[in-house]
């Protein structure tokens, strides 16, 4: 079979639309899935045993269940019996951030742990309020530790967006079954589609790296 | 200035303090030795509650900084359901002394009244572990410099935070104690660049940012290579002229005895000599000291 990529020229401006879809999805879920991570690895290193067995709940229902389930629950199944109403897009981001939440508070629980007790006793001695604490003293070091593995986090987040497409969404993989359904040609749209995720991972990850560089200055010599 | 009453501390079924009494008065400069595992540092931790009493009274000042230990005020013990059940098997002073020692007292069966008086000693003197942790700065062995943050920044984050006092003052006493502990070259940089002696000179000028009433040490040389033990001790030496109260837990005896007001010598959780430091070096009253001393001199 000959190959002919000048049947995704028309598409492109789709495709474009579908780019912007897909890295708001992600970036948004990220956030949410940032914010969420904190008081979530909180309560995982706290002393309160309610709290712990909630955290470890939480991840181990996200952790135990297909993703896919995940978003077919939170768009399909939950506005049934909540008084709840998603579009795709709140759903999709709302399952992602819930998910890479319940993985980052994990990493997150180490990154913790491995903070020299010393510096707690330093912040306590000063006199320093246990938020402050946790805030400008334990969490950003923590954090700096757990970054290679929220580089990691972020990658698979980007590339299990792909799954909003099952709940309507146009994003790049949608796009694909699209052109496949018009032009009944499968290897040039999920090529091309391969080399956008590739790219974006590509990029995310260049980022994760500077970032690294730029957090670890403080260890310099 | 710091009064320890009866202090008792367990980890566990290890009992490492037994009985603790023990008064600083302002200005003075004391230094806790023994041997190692002997409670020096479970001590001096006490006092800026980085460890909780298992028993016993701490007073920072004239208020009281842990909860009231009911053992040590008898008007409370009389109050007791305990006491009164007992009341009639022996004298007041003879019953007071078993439920000490029996430890009989259970909070939640000895009525209001017995509750009611130890409210009153908490309401009249207590102050919480934050506030008295701004009036008394600790040196530890390990530094504990934060890491993410320069010189400065380490220097004036507390007093900002804590104290309320404003960048520009904090950055003011920073320069003005870095000046002092000649590390002001050094302003900028994080603290992984430092040398073990210029790191613990650092530690010492943010104690001192907080300017605290109280400095407590924590085996501050400890851990420095032996070409930068000087260093440091110039540096206390040079703060113990300042009339602040300062409590050491050292293993540098040479140094105790040069800058120490008094020598009180711990051994398996109780203090066994308390004494200024030329008699304590020269005329150890107890066996345990005199055997150690011979060990470490």
């Amino acid at each position: 079979m000959k190959l002919d990529f000048s049947i995704i020229l028309p598409w492109l401006p789709n495709f474009g639309a579908a780019l912007i879809v897909t890295v708001q999805v992600t970036i948004c879920s990220l956030l949410l899935g940032l914010v969420l991570s904190v008081p979530l690895s909180l309560c995982k290193i706290s002393n309160l045993r309610p709290l712990q067995v909630f955290a470890d709940f939480y991840t181990s229902v996200f952790r135990g269940v297909p993703l896919l389930v995940q978003v077919f629950m939170m768009y399909f199944g939950i506005p049934l019996v909540l008084p709840v109403k998603f579009n795709a897009f709140q759903a999709g981001t709302l399952v992602f951030a819930m998910n890479s939440a319940a993985y980052i508070s994990e990493s997150m629980k180490g990154g913790i742990r491995a903070i020299d007790r010393g510096q707690y006793e330093a912040a306590m001695a000063l006199g320093v309020h246990y938020p402050s604490m946790m805030k400008d003293i334990i969490l950003p070091q923590a954090i700096k530790s757990v970054l290679p593995s929220l580089v990691n986090e972020f990658i698979s987040l980007l590339k299990n967006t792909t799954l909003i497409s099952s709940i309507g969404l146009v994003d790049i993989l949608r796009v694909g079954q699209m052109i496949q359904s018009k032009t009944y040609r499968a290897f040039e749209p999920f090529f091309v589609i391969a080399i956008f995720y590739y790219v974006l991972v590509m990029l995310l990850s260049t980022l994760g790296k500077y970032l690294e560089r730029r957090v670890n200055k403080s260890d310099r010599h | 200035m710091i009064d320890i009453k009866g202090l008792y501390k367990d980890f566990g079924a290890l009992h490492v303090l037994k009985g603790i009494t023990l008064h600083i008065d302002q200005g003075e400069i004391i230094s806790i030795i023994g041997p190692s595992g002997s409670g020096k540092s479970t001590l001096l931790r006490s006092i800026n509650l980085l460890e909780e009493p298992t028993f016993g009274e701490i007073w920072v000042e004239g208020r009281l900084i842990t909860p009231p230990d009911p053992y040590l005020h008898p008007e409370v013990i009389r109050a007791s359901n305990t006491y009164k059940k007992l009341s009639g098997t022996a004298d007041d002073a003879q019953l007071i002394a078993r439920i000490k020692k029996e430890d009989l007292l259970y909070e939640k069966h000895e009525g209001a009244e017995y509750r009611r008086l130890l409210r009153e000693i908490t309401g009249k003197n207590f102050q919480s572990a934050y506030e008295v942790r701004k009036k008394i700065g600790m040196v530890f062995q390990h530094f504990n410099l934060f890491p993410h943050m320069t010189v400065l920044e380490n220097m004036t984050y507390a007093p900002v935070k804590v104290l309320g006092i404003s960048k520009e003052e904090a950055a003011e006493r920073a320069r003005r104690l870095l000046t002092q502990v000649g590390m002001l070259d050094k302003i900028g940089v994080y603290p992984s660049t430092l040398s073990g002696g210029q790191k613990q000179r650092v530690a010492i000028a943010r104690t001192l940012a907080m300017e605290p009433d109280i400095v407590l040490f924590d085996e501050p040389t400890s851990a420095l290579d032996p070409e930068m033990v000087k260093e440091v001790l110039d540096v206390i030496k040079a703060l113990a002229k300042t009339g602040i109260t300062m409590v050491l837990v050292t293993h540098e005896m040479g140094f105790a005895r040069e800058v120490s007001d008094r020598i009180v010598f711990l051994d398996e959780g109780v203090i066994v000599e308390d004494a200024d430091p030329a008699t304590f070096f020269s005329t150890p009253k107890s066996d345990r000291a005199q055997a150690f001393l011979e060990k470490v001199l």
